[in-house]
């Protein structure tokens, strides 16, 4: 399949509930990712982007410690990750938080429970994007 | 009109806002980030009363751009178009001081909003559902973590509850509530258990209206949270079976919930949470509580209802004041456990470390005390030694740490229960947890459960006194009931107190003797007496009440306890209060054991059984038709145990002067026990003994001692059923 994602990149997976990041482990497989590392929460996924190659950051919104939108804050405040593609995760109904994550510059969104056909076309638009599509 | 900033800079930024919006793209979420973030920035420099025309264009600019973030409009291309025009609209009214309300920019602008039938208000499209996602589901242990997860998260939200109920303007508390709700919701998402993501989702909803300070925080909403979490809670437990039986799911009737969620909606924002605070200081009774609010409903215009409550004489203004300083000022939070890294490992393969630790450490020691190496004098041997039997004793230290895990969660568990508890008892309680970071075996975490709500349960009922009695005692209305662990030379230490009545001690006598627990003779020390509620039969209730009057007494604490080789002890002061202190192990692994010889097998007796030992005299000893041989020590008669017939080792005919006795009490009762001879004290690794062994009655397990041999334990319950047996 034509495609602008590379599937050698290493995912961070951000949520503090282990069954979700699983489930999204699963849905990343499905979609051909196989380099997938998971954090549990906003602090340590820092530290995983500080030491780790990553392509894509993949978090959940609501999150304790560290909010999804605080990671996203770090994440656009440090000039060395400045420009790492972040999908939003998050739920139907919480549209404000998905306007505050647009403003504060993440990548795209995907509402839960989703596809892997949703999510390949969500990361699919981020890296199009990127490319200059 | 002029513009309200005729200045370079407002033009400046609409010409950027017009570059960005030619750039635009539907699916361009950075770039529309950009262009919000943008607008956000103009409306603030932008004076509404100075403009309100530009003002609106630049506040549907907002909405659409909002709504094409959330892909919430029909014709993505003809907003994109929408922006374009109205920025353009903004241009010129920058550059001419005057707003277009008419001309070309202006008409094509509110065609297009037409077209795309936003002319009034921003109609709010709900997203179409959600498409099913089970194809992807195939990993079986997906819904094993999501039980063990959710229920964790469950109960994390009870004890939130309680504070948020305490401190209903925390917003923090609220978070903590509304998180695991919104992720069980997202995770049933994904497993296709509509039925929890549909109560998941009505009640994430409730609580997003309180985040957002739209809805109160009520006892209501509080009860209602709690019920939902009960009911999750139940449908959970219905998912496990389900998996376990291969079954499908029972389906759940949400209706009362619903019901319930749309009542607490439908409350009025305005409750007065002040009058709760009063009724929950015991200033105010509730029964004057629900007349004030009827009265404040009659009045004619709002009136606060501390003005009422002080008119009405019914509260002093001095507490209506603290009741509204508390009010705000209550807004403390609960240290949120640290979250360190962790790993999760299957409890068996630590069991199974544990196991071999002590093993280790056992072997180590016998190497060390090996005679051909001692003999050898090699200092480098023995400095190895010691070093090894170091680092023995620190791993060994470490593994059994693996299995510690803090009590909090079993504490927090009592938060609920002293909630629900305290309704029901009509008494206010304050619950203050001490120590909770406290760490105990996991394997003793349920087996501690019960005696806990026993304890918690009688202090509730029977120690802690009704407001009004309290009152006229001079204490503080709320009773004080604490919880606490600490650590206490190689012993975890529970302690139940409360600042209630106390003990009543003629209440226990009367009743023991009623019982025939104790003869009318006999002194007792207070200490005795209140020992004796701990006596099989033993309720002092003298109503049987629901909450603790349920037939099974304290005995079953002590029993429960006393099998986990701990105490139980009572301090009670009458009128003052009490004290239960729970004296456990810190692992039941380890085991202080007395090792005693008997014929040529050895045997451990774990000390907690052991009352004495001694040789009896002659005299002593006494043999009596149908009750076998009997052992007198200081006036009583117990029963004398002989491990040599029980077990089969050794003389089985050996005359108790020629041979210990130990006095060992089980379930209250004392028997003596006739062994050759007391080895010595130590510590003992539990092994099980196997299959073929278990069946074996009398023995608790096995332990390899200090010269490679295997020792057996002994159960002192099932000794006695053992030597009962042999009578019958």
């Amino acid at each position: 399949m034509d495609t602008a994602i590379d599937f050698r990149m290493r995912v961070l997976v951000v949520d503090d509930f282990a069954t979700m990041r699983k489930i999204i482990r699963n849905i990343l497989k499905q979609i051909g990712f196989d380099d997938i590392i998971e954090a549990e929460d906003g602090n340590i996924a820092l530290q995983v982007l500080k030491n780790d190659n990553i392509g894509l950051v993949v978090t959940d919104w609501n999150m304790p410690n560290l909010s999804g939108l605080e990671l996203l804050q770090k994440i656009r405040g440090n000039p060395e990750t400045a420009a790492m593609p972040v999908l939003m995760v998050t739920a139907e109904g919480l549209k404000d938080n998905v306007v505050e994550a647009v403003k504060s510059g993440v990548n795209n969104y995907v509402v839960k429970p989703f596809t892997a056909e949703i999510l390949q076309e969500k990361i699919e638009q981020i890296f199009k994007k990127l490319a200059g599509g | 009109m002029t513009t309200p900033l005729d200045s370079k800079e407002l033009i400046e930024d609409l010409e950027q806002l017009a570059l960005k919006v030619v750039m635009l793209a539907e699916d361009d979420l950075p770039g529309l980030g950009g262009f919000l973030t943008y607008l956000d920035q103009l409306q603030e420099k932008i004076d509404p009363s100075q403009a309100p025309e530009a003002r609106g264009v630049l506040q549907r600019q907002i909405e659409v751009g909002n709504l094409l973030v959330l892909q919430e409009i029909k014709a993505p291309l003809q907003a994109l178009e929408l922006l374009s025009q109205g920025v353009t609209l903004l241009l010129e009214w920058t550059r001419d001081g005057k707003f277009p309300s008419a001309g070309e920019a202006w008409e094509s602008y509110n065609r297009i909003l037409g077209e795309l039938g936003l002319t009034e208000a921003v109609p709010v499209e709900s997203r179409p559902a959600a498409p099913s996602a089970d194809a992807f589901i195939d990993d079986p242990e997906l819904a094993t973590n999501f039980l063990m997860e959710a229920q964790e998260h469950l109960e994390g939200i009870e004890t939130q509850l309680v504070f948020l109920e305490q401190n209903p303007e925390d917003l923090e508390a609220i978070n903590a509530i509304f998180r695991p709700f919104h992720t069980i919701k997202g995770v049933a998402g994904f497993l296709n258990l509509a039925q929890i993501q549909e109560a998941g989702h009505e009640v994430e909803s409730l609580l997003d209206a309180v985040r957002s300070g739209n809805l109160p925080v009520t006892p209501a909403l509080i009860d209602l949270v709690l019920a939902a979490v009960d009911l999750l809670k139940e449908m959970l437990a219905d998912l496990k079976e389900s998996l376990a039986e291969n079954r499908s799911l029972t389906h759940f009737d949400l209706t009362a919930l619903f019901e319930m969620i749309k009542r607490v909606q439908d409350t009025p924002s305005d409750t007065p949470r002040l009058g709760e605070i009063l009724v929950g200081k015991g200033d105010l009774e509730p029964e004057e509580l629900t007349e004030v609010l009827e009265k404040q409903k009659e009045q004619e215009g709002p009136k606060r209802l501390g003005e009422i409550l002080v008119e009405e004489g019914k509260v002093p203004p001095q507490k209506v004041a603290q009741a509204l300083v508390q009010q705000m000022a209550d807004t403390r939070t609960i240290k949120e456990t640290q979250v360190t890294e962790t790993v999760k490992v299957d409890l068996a393969k630590v069991d199974n470390l544990v196991d071999l630790m002590g093993e280790l450490v056992i072997i180590q020691s016998q190497v060390k005390q090996n005679p051909k190496l001692q003999a050898l004098a090699d200092q480098r041997l023995e400095r190895d030694l010691g070093q090894m039997a170091r680092i023995t004793s620190e791993l060994q230290k470490i593994s059994m740490s693996m299995r510690m895990v803090p009590i909090s969660a079993t504490f927090r568990k009592m938060v609920r229960l002293v909630r629900d508890l305290s309704q029901k008892v009509k008494k206010s309680v304050n619950l203050i947890l001490e120590g909770e970071e406290t760490e105990i075996d996991r394997n003793m975490v349920e087996a501690i459960y019960d005696p806990l709500v026993h304890l918690v349960r009688n202090s509730l009922d029977h120690g802690l006194e009704k407001p009004k009695e309290r009152q006229a005692k001079d204490k503080s209305k709320e009773g004080q009931l604490w919880l606490r662990a600490y650590h206490k030379g190689g012993n975890i230490i529970i302690e139940i107190e409360d600042d209630g009545q106390g003990l009543d001690r003629e209440a226990i006598l009367a009743r023991a003797l009623e019982r025939g627990l104790v003869d009318s003779g006999e002194q007792l020390t207070p200490t005795q007496i209140d020992n004796l509620i701990f006596e099989p039969g033993f309720s002092t209730a003298k109503v049987v009440t629901e909450v603790s009057g349920r037939g099974v007494g304290m005995d079953v604490v002590r029993q429960t306890i006393e099998r986990m080789r701990g105490k139980v002890e009572i301090h009670s002061r009458p009128g003052e209060g009490s004290l239960f202190t729970l004296r456990l192990p810190l692992t039941l692994a380890i085991i202080d054991g007395m090792v005693v010889r008997v014929g040529e097998e050895r045997y451990i007796l774990p000390t907690v059984g052991v009352r004495e030992t001694l040789r009896p005299a002659a005299g002593d000893y006494f043999t009596v038709e149908g009750k076998g041989e009997l052992i007198q020590v200081r006036n009583r008669l117990m029963p004398l145990m002989r491990l040599h017939r029980l077990f089969e080792v050794g003389q089985d005919d050996i005359h108790p002067t020629e041979a210990l006795v130990m006095v060992v009490e089980h379930d209250g009762e004392q028997r003596a026990l006739l062994v050759d001879e007391i080895l010595g004290k130590q510590e003992i690794v539990i092994k099980s003994l196997g299959p073929i062994f278990q069946q074996q009655e009398g023995l608790a397990g096995g332990t390899i001692l200090g010269d490679g041999k295997v020792g057996l334990i002994l159960d002192l319950a099932g000794l006695y059923e053992l030597e009962e047996g042999n009578h019958v």
